[in-house]
């Protein structure tokens, strides 16, 4: 749907689009230009929430399950392959920057539906620490 | 010690020691002002006046005998004080509070009451983190702490540290272990006033473009020795308490630069009045018009924002990671572009170092150093970037509104409580919900509504392209187009910042801020910088908005949300 936009511009303020969008996506799909008589549908609101979330696989977590998908999860990440992942190397010393370490947090969260701690990477550096770490957790549930 | 300190002290006792800032005879006035900035100075007046008015104890939690509450608080005294004077509000100094923020948010009880005593005895302590050769990446920080038998040594260097060469005490960001990691480093407390000035050389001095007067040092340290209780927190916990530390300086930061906006907006809006050009006035010029409004505009949108970032300090302690690094993301740039719009207004004027004008280029100049000072944009970006996916996932479209005290100006917030700042925010972003509650948009005038359905497309939006980002574009190393993310995402918690402050202050006895204009012109230009192509501002809205500028310039009031009674002689 399209419509004119003629009713909202009179281009007397040249200012208002003296700074067009600082960081334009790349792909930048072209926007809604009938802002004036836009509607959102409710659908818009609540469909296609799809979550992230997994169904809870902890009860069926073991040391190597909890391993496999870890060094596949940094993998992904630093876009190599996981036989490419060292399990007792240093995850800051194959690249895995402070920030990331830090949303790794987020990723065990989402995938077995615990609570940890955001610095978890930090305090245990590789996978294999990380890997024994999470599997305690899980059995103290 | 004291433990009922007296925080009665306000902006507005504060706004009157500064006096009238337009008298040519006030010592703490633009002139004063302006010739400390010529001699490279800060202003001498302005120190002693700060030292009388106990400003130290600002940077102090009651608890340990000074005056900080709640960092709304501290954010609109540190606004006060840069509306005169940006270079007095840091050199006088904010860095004092940085150090003090690692401190209150990771030191012991003996630790804390040493920094309260030096701080509440008029004393200055820096915060030294910055090492010219590693800038923003804290994480390959060289200076090293050493242990020795039952003694520290410190060795290395800290470079563009403001007041070094001057302070009694410095919080050092220094090396305790090995490697990269992130458990590498800790907070050291180092007494500079009775440990041996031989070991350290602190007399470097970096001249600087703006806060010209700010004495921006450095020190190199050779085997100073400190005492084996000098860490602050657990060794090597230095990068969690900078985590949590730094969010409260990323939202006092911007919101003090609001202050300085203020003076730049008036100085022009004075200018635009004074000047007659074409049988008129400037400000009857229509591009002139429009520019001093849309400065008004973002000013209050960034008001908004920072405000909101303050609050929710408290209010949202868990979700702070994500909005104070937008606040300090968006609100200097917003404001950085906001003054070259004005800039070019004032036109010749703006390039003057002197005469009724001339505050405009000091101003000017100092303004973008809280850009990249302490955390620069991209850094800010690279903060929220990695933890968008998550919110995305989690909460845009779908989580709850906050809580009204988030955006009730006359909301009491209490004190601080740093433990509580979490390092993410765990998925959680009740922020932009304020776009997306079919309750709010219900309450909003037609033109207000369109433009928050317009960015509610956008959160939509956005919600898709963070949920397919892939991990390799969350870090540093991401490409432009995950920066742009951030960018977005930021632009939206300015306007969910302005949804909810309007909403919320509908008890408000000023008219102005209960009415819709303010708000629609904010979110108009927010919706622009997103790229939508609305042209103008509705004639009426921009009426109404000059007008008031123009009020509150006549009656001398801050162009803030606030609208402070500034000084008259
Ligand atoms: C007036 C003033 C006062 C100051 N006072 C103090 C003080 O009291 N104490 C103190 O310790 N320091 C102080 N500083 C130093 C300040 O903190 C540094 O400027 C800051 O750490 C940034 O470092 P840098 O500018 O060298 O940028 P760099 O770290 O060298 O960054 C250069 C560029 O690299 C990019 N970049 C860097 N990191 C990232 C990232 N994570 N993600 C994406 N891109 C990135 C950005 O584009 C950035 O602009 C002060 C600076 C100024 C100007």
């Amino acid at each position: 749907m399209r419509a004119s936009t003629s009713a909202v511009r009179s281009y007397r303020s040249p200012d208002v689009k003296a700074y067009p969008n600082p960081y334009p996506y790349p792909d930048q799909k072209p926007l809604p230009t009938n802002f004036h008589t836009l509607h959102i549908s409710r659908s818009l609101l609540m469909s296609d929430l799809t979550t992230d979330i997994s169904t809870d696989v902890s009860t069926a977590a073991t040391v190597e399950t909890v391993r496999t998908w870890l060094t596949e999860r940094v993998a992904y990440f630093l876009d190599v392959t996981p036989q490419d992942i060292a399990h007792d190397g240093l995850l800051v010393e194959i690249g895995l920057d402070s920030v990331y370490a830090l949303t790794l947090c987020g990723d065990v969260e989402d995938e077995y539906g615990i609570l940890v701690e955001a610095t978890l990477a930090w305090d245990h550096p590789t996978i294999d620490a990380l890997t024994a770490h999470i599997h305690s957790e899980l059995g103290a549930r | 010690m004291n433990t009922t300190a007296d925080t009665s002290c306000t902006t507005a006792d504060l706004e009157q020691v500064l006096g009238d800032a337009h008298d040519r005879d006030n010592p703490l006035g633009f002139r004063a002002v302006l010739e400390a900035d010529e001699r490279g100075e800060i202003l001498p007046e302005g120190e002693k006046a700060l030292g009388s008015f106990g400003f130290n104890a600002e940077f102090v939690p009651r608890r340990l005998g000074g005056r900080l509450v709640d960092i709304e608080r501290l954010m609109l005294m540190m606004r006060t004080l840069s509306r005169r004077d940006p270079t007095l509000a840091l050199g006088y100094g904010f860095t004092s509070y940085i150090s003090g923020s690692a401190m209150w948010t990771s030191g012991n009880e003996n630790q804390q009451r040493r920094m309260a005593d030096i701080l509440l005895g008029g004393g200055k302590t820096a915060a030294g983190y910055n090492e010219l050769a590693h800038g923003n990446d804290f994480t390959r920080t060289d200076l090293a702490a050493t242990t020795h038998g039952d003694r520290i040594l410190i060795n290395g260097r800290k470079q563009i540290v403001n007041n070094f060469g001057r302070a009694d005490a410095v919080v050092l960001l220094a090396r305790t272990g090995e490697g990269p990691g992130n458990r590498s480093h800790s907070h050291l407390f180092v007494d500079l006033v009775d440990g041996p000035a031989d070991r350290v050389d602190r007399d470097v001095r970096y001249p600087t473009v703006g806060l010209r007067g700010c004495l921006i040092g450095g020190a190199e340290f050779t085997d100073y020795p400190v005492p084996a209780d000098a860490p602050i927190g657990p060794v090597g916990g230095a990068m969690e308490t900078v985590l949590r530390a730094f969010q409260t300086t990323r939202a006092v930061l911007p919101g003090m630069m609001v202050g300085t906006s203020d003076t730049l907006l008036r100085t022009v809006t004075r200018f635009a009045l004074d000047r007659k050009l074409y049988g008129r006035r400037v400000a009857a010029l229509p591009h002139a018009r429009a520019t001093l409004v849309g400065a008004f505009l973002d000013l209050l949108a960034g008001d908004c924002l920072s405000t909101v970032a303050c609050r929710a300090l408290h209010v949202l302690p868990g979700q702070t990671s994500v909005l104070t690094a937008a606040n300090k993301y968006l609100v200097p740039k917003v404001l950085h572009r906001s003054s070259h719009a004005l800039g070019t207004v004032l036109g010749a004027n703006s390039y003057l170092r002197d005469g009724t004008y001339g505050i405009f280029q000091k101003f000017a100049r100092d303004l973008p150093a809280i850009t990249f000072a302490h955390a620069n944009a991209s850094v800010c970006q690279a903060t929220m970037l990695p933890q968008l996916p998550r919110l995305a996932a989690t909460s845009w479209l779908r989580a709850p509104r906050p809580p009204k005290d988030l955006f009730e100006l006359d909301a009491p917030l209490g004190d601080i409580d740093y433990g509580a700042l979490e390092l993410t925010s765990r998925g959680a972003d009740h922020l932009t919900a304020m776009l997306s509650h079919p309750g709010t948009r219900a309450q909003l005038p037609d033109a207000a509504a369109r433009l928050v359905e317009l960015l509610l497309t956008d959160l939509a939006d956005l919600r898709e392209r963070c949920l397919a980002l892939p991990p390799s574009e969350h870090s540093v190393v991401a490409g432009r187009a995950g920066f742009a993310l951030a960018d977005r995402y930021a632009q939206l918690a300015m306007a969910a910042s302005c949804l909810g402050i309007w909403q919320h202050n509908q008890h408000s006895d000023d008219a102005f801020l209960r009415e819709a204009d303010w708000l629609t012109g904010a979110l108009h230009r927010i919706a622009a910088r997103l790229g939508h192509d609305l042209g103008a501002l509705p004639d009426s809205t921009e009426q109404r908005l000059f007008d008031e500028l123009i009020f509150r310039e006549k009656n001398h009031e801050g162009f803030d949300l606030g609208r402070p009674q500034l000084s008259l002689a």
